[in-house]
């Protein structure tokens, strides 16, 4: 079942401000979360924990372990992922064919104008936007997925939890 | 129309805004990331909600959204300057839209990185939910630094300031699934 979204045409754009406001007719919030719910039913292969942590460690960490059910898991997942990238692609392409992505790129640039206009700005050292986050240093995605690893693979040896 | 000049005022003063902005965050953003169902990528009380593999399938699919419509843009903005200007107004007007995108771009995936890296400090429920979202947020920056290509391959050429942009993005990325090596 494929998702259809319907064309919007672009609206006006006499007034870039107003525009910026507008939502869409068709909420692209809306059309994500429906491509979670006609994608998965309400729940994907990689949403089910023990089938996903299944799939992940059969398939590519226990080379011990190559049974016809992680196969078919693993290509549940693959599918899963490949039909989900193809429905958001198609509302990233609406959401420029309707000029709202550009809007918004406006808007946040003018903001940063009206800013300087205001005199609120400070010259100050360039510094990054959001939270520093040194190598190295405390907790990252990655440092967790290895120290994970052990635990995921110990559990699906032993036949689960 | 603007011309040259006055372009570059404000080129230059939105350069001088987005250093000195404090968090980066703005109603521009606001409206992105609540209409991408992310907000709560954005708000302070990110601490107060449980890790879900739920929550990181939004964050996958509003990441993926917003790399694929920020390249179209970048694609779209290139066809619609073909033979419209002089060479010169050409290469400003292109300069100015993409250094533009380039910092939409860097506030969006700083905001949306962070909160990756967050949900590796978050309580999960079991160490395999913990391991399955991590690693579908592997997935998912690996996939959507694949698309941003263009846009590094781009902007890169414009200025050095893009080029610290684009190359920041890179190293966020890079920083979120750095390892030590051992």
């Amino acid at each position: 079942m494929a998702l259809r979204l319907a064309a919007v045409p672009e609206s006006a754009a006499a007034d870039l401000s107003a525009a910026a406001n507008t939502l869409p007719c068709i909420s692209y919030r809306d059309s994500i979360r429906s491509v979670a719910a006609v994608v998965s039913g309400g729940r994907g292969p990689l949403f089910q924990s023990e089938d996903s942590a299944s799939t992940w460690s059969s398939s590519s960490y226990a080379s011990d372990c190559s049974g016809h059910s992680s196969g078919v898991s693993a290509a549940a997942a693959a599918g899963f992922r490949a039909l989900t990238a193809h429905e958001l692609r198609e509302v990233a392409r609406r959401m420029v064919a309707d000029g709202y992505a550009q809007r918004m790129v406006q808007a946040f640039d003018d903001a940063a104008t009206v800013e300087v206009l205001e005199g609120e700005v400070v010259l100050r050292a360039r510094r990054r936007l959001g939270p520093p986050n040194p190598r190295g240093a405390g907790v990252t995605a990655a440092g967790e997925v290895g120290r994970l690893l052990p635990v995921v693979v110990a559990a699906a040896r032993s036949g689960g939890e | 129309d603007l011309e040259p000049p006055d372009l570059l005022e404000i080129f230059v003063g939105s350069l001088v805004s987005e250093f000195s902005r404090a968090s980066g965050s703005g109603p521009a953003l606001d409206r992105w990331f609540s209409e991408l169902d992310v907000s709560c990528v954005l708000r302070n009380d990110q601490e107060e909600e449980e890790a879900t593999g739920s929550l990181v399938g939004r964050w996958a699919r509003a990441l993926t959204v917003m790399a694929r419509a920020l390249i179209a843009t970048l694609q779209d903005q290139e066809d619609n300057l073909t033979g419209r200007l002089c060479q010169l107004g050409r290469l400003m007007e292109a300069s100015f839209s993409k250094i533009q995108l380039a910092q939409f771009a860097q506030a969006t995936f700083s905001k949306m990185l962070a909160f990756a890296n967050a949900l590796a400090d978050k309580p999960w429920t079991r160490p395999t939910d913990k391991f399955s979202g991590l690693m579908q947020l592997r997935i998912c920056i690996n996939d959507v630094s694949d698309i941003l290509v263009p846009l590094y391959n781009e902007v890169f050429l414009l200025a050095d300031y893009s080029k610290e942009i684009i190359e920041s993005i890179v190293k966020e990325i890079d920083d979120v699934f750095w390892v030590e090596p051992y």
